[in-house]
């Protein structure tokens, strides 16, 4: 029996039910401190002097720091661009920016010494609109860092394309052009970011931190103390919600900082207005301009898009340059020309969310899909499945697709929803009227990209995976324990995955993009192969078989079909070591072929996620409300690995879509913002879920993936928006809001706006 | 969190003397709307009074000529879930229920709410419509005022030092009288209301003898809409219903805030002072927004 595609009981789900884990903040260490930090008033603003010496008096401050602190230090870090400095140094970029951190006995003596720091600052010019933050003479957010060809605060250029756009446009029937806006969203992650770091006598800094990216984290704490390595410890434990909020180093340096200046280990955890300093979705405008034949053949598709990256890049660029691929979705159309920017502006920075840079274009060009539909008075789900790609299709960066399955997830949701084929809308009254919508999305994994795993087989017949994977409640855990335990004809209870721990635990690029199934579970397979293979040899010697004859089956090694003629574990470590004990160890590191270069060709991701929702809403069309009825989403995840814990994923997924469709905005007055709590930024609640909710997973196995899995986690996001967005407007007789959330406000505005054009 | 002592007196006379004594001092009981004042640090008293170790202040008791007296120390959940007002008064339940979350609504209590003087809030508005009164009351004397009196304008209320609102009092309803509330937001389910309307009325054999319509949440304080003496004697008309509609909407001094834009509210007001005037005219019991 194999373990893939079973609902095993999830690793440490007791744990969690019982409230027995442990994570960051609830660790206590002797002497522990308490960190708190005095952040920028201003968006933009020179920092003309700064004196902490009163908080330093404070009794029971043990640590101040401040740019002066910096010394001997590389104080800048970043994930690809080094442009965020452990504390404000000449400038304040952004709202919330730390300009000086405390380390004190208690909270409250934390809190009170940050009130003691005396900062003068000159207020700046801020650029605080994307459009106008990407124009040249625009102030500039990060001087040295910007694309000076592009201008403004461009920071980079990204291009993807095929045919020719000018003759596409010309051969095109009809051309339809959009700008649809996307505000900035939170992820919600329940635990804020928390980190506590302390310093061994010996020099080696040990932290312990909620990070989906541990490994690239150590390189980058490692290299603003200027230490190998070996000298910096990143341990993760249970993360309490990620969404691509824990991503990079945020607060890991200036934790680090303190603590070594104080002596002491220092925790620091973040209130919920800071987590909001601290990250989000990327805000974006995108232009879009599609010119298709009467029969509903896309022909020609322009898309522009501006990625806002707030203050500081993170992955802004390669999210950025990802997006330019995608900005057109999974269809075939001849004539292609997709262009982003990933741009700076004086707002917190942005990064990774579920689904990062997907949603985006995906609003944009699912929106203009169904527009195109209701042009050519044809069923929106016929023109889909007219232009999507297909098994074997070529993409616009030259690859051939393979294992493609969103034509069938996005036939799956309309069967699930009901789809009859008719876009138009149907009327419970004069007011309140209901319509269903469709969407499709594509999404890249990080490419390329490498993951490394070791396995430790114990004599008994016990495994242990040691891998930088973190679990931050998808399950990473259980799915690759089922991985090996498969690999090893062993039970699941045999098999212990670790938590990553950088002094034992090997390298991972990270446990984001959705990639740690299809990574790290691959790694762990061809890390377990080197196991079997020492097992095979020394069991074809003992049973005098030839290896292609074994097999392992049921905790044993026998001859194929023979289990009279079998080897237990312990008889197999005794016949590799004289006696039933010892380790055997495999280890493997995978490194994904590809990449895209500047003409935007060559292989874009070593997978590709291809999902689908649907969704049905009731407007009323005087008040604006919308309330969603059903959802049905679908998503290609190769094989289930733990198709409970899939479903799970894409409940998740769908419904923070449903939030960033109707309610969810994070909102600034010139940099200020204005909504940085959960009174005034509110995730739908238990009574805005959808009566009907289905979630369904398309298995179209991938020949790289273990067990033909492919990483499957926010897929079912993108397209969740524009499902919601395209029932609106059936509902509404095409009627189209194309800025993000949809809010009543902006239903009436647009009704009112039509029934003045007729 | 700053940190700030706190006193737990037993009795509303003790307390009263303890913020008398205090002028710094804040009165705490639910904690929903203070705590996360402080925690905001838009607040930071030195003391706090905590009045949830009081016994006595949450009682909810209906006479049928004084009518019906809730202890401000009744919790917004204790109000929702009263066989007493669920019975006399189903529509000050019916606002209850629509606050916030059920963790909100264990904890935070009535007198809290109108002491915070939140304009965003439901209780307030019904309260308005049912002509409810508040009963203050400091060390030296106990004074009753109307709710409309009593709340100022947004987080002002006619509160003097070392006072505390002790009880709501809302006169009996006149027989036959009958009427609903509307909570409409714009987000969340759970947000706070961009806008509400209550609307009570006794109509007898198809005319409306007395029409009781306040809207909350759209300006600094509820407000009882004067063009509801319209329907004084009159048969609710389709024509009557949009003339009162559309002057509960022209009355009102809406504010822009995150929930909505002042004339986003102004329409809204005008949809659901309509609807809520068509249902009672239909004598439909259910209403939804």
């Amino acid at each position: 029996m194999t373990l893939v595609g079973t609902n095993v009981e999830m690793v440490g789900g007791r744990a969690k039910v019982a409230g027995a884990v442990t994570y960051v903040a609830d660790m206590e260490f002797a002497g522990q401190l308490y960190a708190k930090a005095l952040r920028s008033p201003y968006p933009h603003a020179k920092l003309l002097r700064i004196d902490a010496s009163k908080a330093a008096a404070l009794p029971g401050v043990r640590a101040v720091v401040t740019r002066d602190d910096l010394a001997g230090l590389n104080p800048y870090f970043g994930t690809g661009v080094e442009d965020q400095p452990v504390l404000v140094i000449d400038k304040a970029r952004c709202v919330g920016d730390i300009i000086a951190a405390v380390a004190a006995d208690s909270k409250e003596i934390a809190e009170e010494a940050i009130t003691l720091i005396e900062a003068d600052y000159e207020e700046l010019p801020a650029a605080t609109d994307i459009l106008e933050a990407a124009k040249p003479g625009a102030p500039l957010v990060q001087e040295r860092h910007v694309d000076k060809n592009a201008g403004g605060n461009i920071h980079g250029v990204y291009r993807a394309a095929s045919g020719d756009i000018e003759q596409g446009f010309k051969e095109s029937d009809e051309i339809i052009e959009n700008i649809y806006h996307i505000p900035p969203v939170q992820h919600g992650h329940i635990e804020p970011h928390v980190v506590t770091a302390l310093w061994e006598p010996s020099g080696k800094l040990v932290v312990h931190t909620p990070s989906q990216t541990p490994s690239p984290l150590q390189e980058q704490i490692a290299k603003v103390f200027q230490m190998p390595l070996n000298r910096v410890r990143v341990i993760v434990p249970f993360i309490g919600g990620g969404y691509g909020g824990k991503n990079h180093a945020r607060i890991e340096p200036v934790v680090a900082l303190l603590a070594r200046k104080a002596r002491r280990p220092v925790q620091w955890i973040l209130t919920r207005e800071e987590v909001f300093y601290t990250g989000r979705r990327f805000g974006a405008v995108v232009k879009i301009k599609t010119g298709f034949k009467r029969d509903g053949r896309l022909w020609a598709r322009k898309v522009e898009a501006w990625y806002d990256m707030g203050a500081y890049a993170l992955s802004g660029p390669a999210n950025t340059k990802n997006a330019a691929i995608i900005a057109g979705g999974p269809y075939n159309i001849p004539h292609r020309d997709y262009t982003t920017y990933a741009v700076y502006t004086n707002l917190p920075p942005a990064g990774p969310y579920r689904g990062v840079g997907a949603s985006h274009v995906c609003w944009a060009y699912e929106s203009d899909l169904d527009d195109i539909a209701r042009r050519c008075k044809l069923d929106p789900l016929e023109v889909r499945l007219k232009n999507l790609i297909q098994e074997n299709d070529r993409f616009i960066t030259g690859e051939t697709m393979i294992s493609v399955g969103v034509s069938e997830c996005v036939k799956q949701v309309a069967q699930s929803i009901g789809w009859n084929g008719i876009a138009e809308q149907e009327k419970r009254s004069d007011t309140i009227v209901r319509g269903k919508g469709l969407a499709v999305a594509i999404k890249s994994t990080s490419t390329p990209s490498t993951s490394a795993a070791s396995v430790r087989l114990n004599a008994d017949g016990s495994a242990i995976l040691l891998t930088s994977t973190s679990d931050m409640g998808q399950g990473a855990q259980t799915a690759l324990a089922q991985i090996v335990a498969d690999e090893l004809a062993l039970p699941f209870e045999r098999i212990t995955v670790t938590f990553p721990d950088s002094d034992i635990t090997p390298y991972d690029k990270s446990t984001s993009s959705s990639r740690a199934t299809f990574h790290m579970g691959k790694a762990a397979q061809l890390a377990v192969g080197q196991i079997r293979e020492q097992l095979f040899q020394a069991g074809a010697k003992a049973l005098e078989a030839r290896i292609e004859d074994l097999e392992l089956r049921d905790s044993r090694l026998q001859v194929r079909g023979v289990p009279e003629r079998s080897l237990t574990y312990p008889q197999l470590f005794k016949a590799i070591y004289g006696e039933a004990a010892g380790s055997l160890f495999g280890s493997h590191t995978l490194r994904t072929e590809g990449g895209i270069d500047a003409q935007g060709h060559g292989k874009g991701s070593s997978f590709w996620f291809y999902s689908a929702a649907g969704a049905e809403v009731e407007v009323d069309t005087e008040t604006g409300k919308v309330r969603v009825l059903q959802v049905a989403s679908a998503v290609d995840v190769g094989k289930a690995v733990h198709p409970i814990q899939c479903g799970l994923q894409n409940d998740g997924s769908a419904l923070a879509g449903l939030g960033s469709a109707l309610v969810e905005e994070m909102r600034y007055d010139n940099g200020q913002p204005i909504n940085s709590s959960f009174l005034d930024y509110l995730l739908p609640s238990m009574l805005d879920h959808p009566g009907e909710f289905n979630s369904m997973l398309v298995e179209t196995p991938h020949p790289d993936g273990p067990c033909g899995a492919k990483g499957m986690g926010e897929a079912a996001l993108p397209p969740m928006a524009p499902a919601i967005g395209n029932a609106i407007a059936n509902a509404l007789s095409g009627v189209r809001v194309r800025d993000l959330p949809v809010k009543p406000h902006k239903i009436v505005a647009a009704l009112s706006n039509a029934k003045e054009r007729r | 969190m700053r940190k700030f002592d706190l006193i737990e007196p037993k009795s509303l006379a003790e307390a009263c003397a303890l913020l008398g004594n205090h002028p710094d001092a804040k009165a705490v009981a639910g904690g929903t709307a203070l705590l996360t004042i402080i925690k905001q640090g838009l607040l930071l008293p030195k003391l706090l009074v905590n009045l949830k170790k009081i016994i006595d202040g949450s009682a909810i008791t209906f006479d049928p000529v004084q009518g019906l007296r809730i202890g401000a120390l009744a919790t917004i959940n204790e109000i929702e879930t009263s066989e007493i007002v669920n019975r006399h008064y189903p529509a000050l339940a019916e606002a209850c229920h629509v606050v916030a979350n059920i963790r909100i609504r264990n904890m935070a209590t009535i007198g809290g709410n109108l002491c915070h003087g939140d304009y965003q809030s439901d209780p307030p508005t019904v309260l308005a419509a049912l002509d409810a009164c508040v009963e203050v009351m400091s060390a030296a004397n106990v004074r009753q005022l109307a709710l409309t009196d009593f709340q100022l304008g947004s987080y002002e209320t006619a509160l003097q030092p070392g006072e505390l609102l002790s009880a709501v009092v809302i006169p009996p309803l006149p027989a036959g009288m009958s009427g609903h509330y509307v909570k409409f937001t714009t987000g969340s389910s759970e947000e706070r209301p961009c806008a509400g309307v209550a609307a009570l009325a006794r109509i007898d054999g198809g005319v409306c003898r007395e029409l009781r319509l306040a809207v909350g949440a759209v300006s600094a304080k509820p407000s009882r809409i004067t063009a509801e003496a319209l329907a004084k004697d009159k048969i609710l008309t389709a024509d009557l219903i949009t003339t009162i509609a559309a002057e509960a909407a022209r009355a009102i001094d809406p504010i822009d805030d995150v929930r909505g834009s002042a004339d986003y509210k102004r329409h809204l007001v005008g949809v659901l002072t309509r609807r809520a005037l068509e249902q009672l005219a239909n004598g439909k019991t259910e209403m939804k927004s």
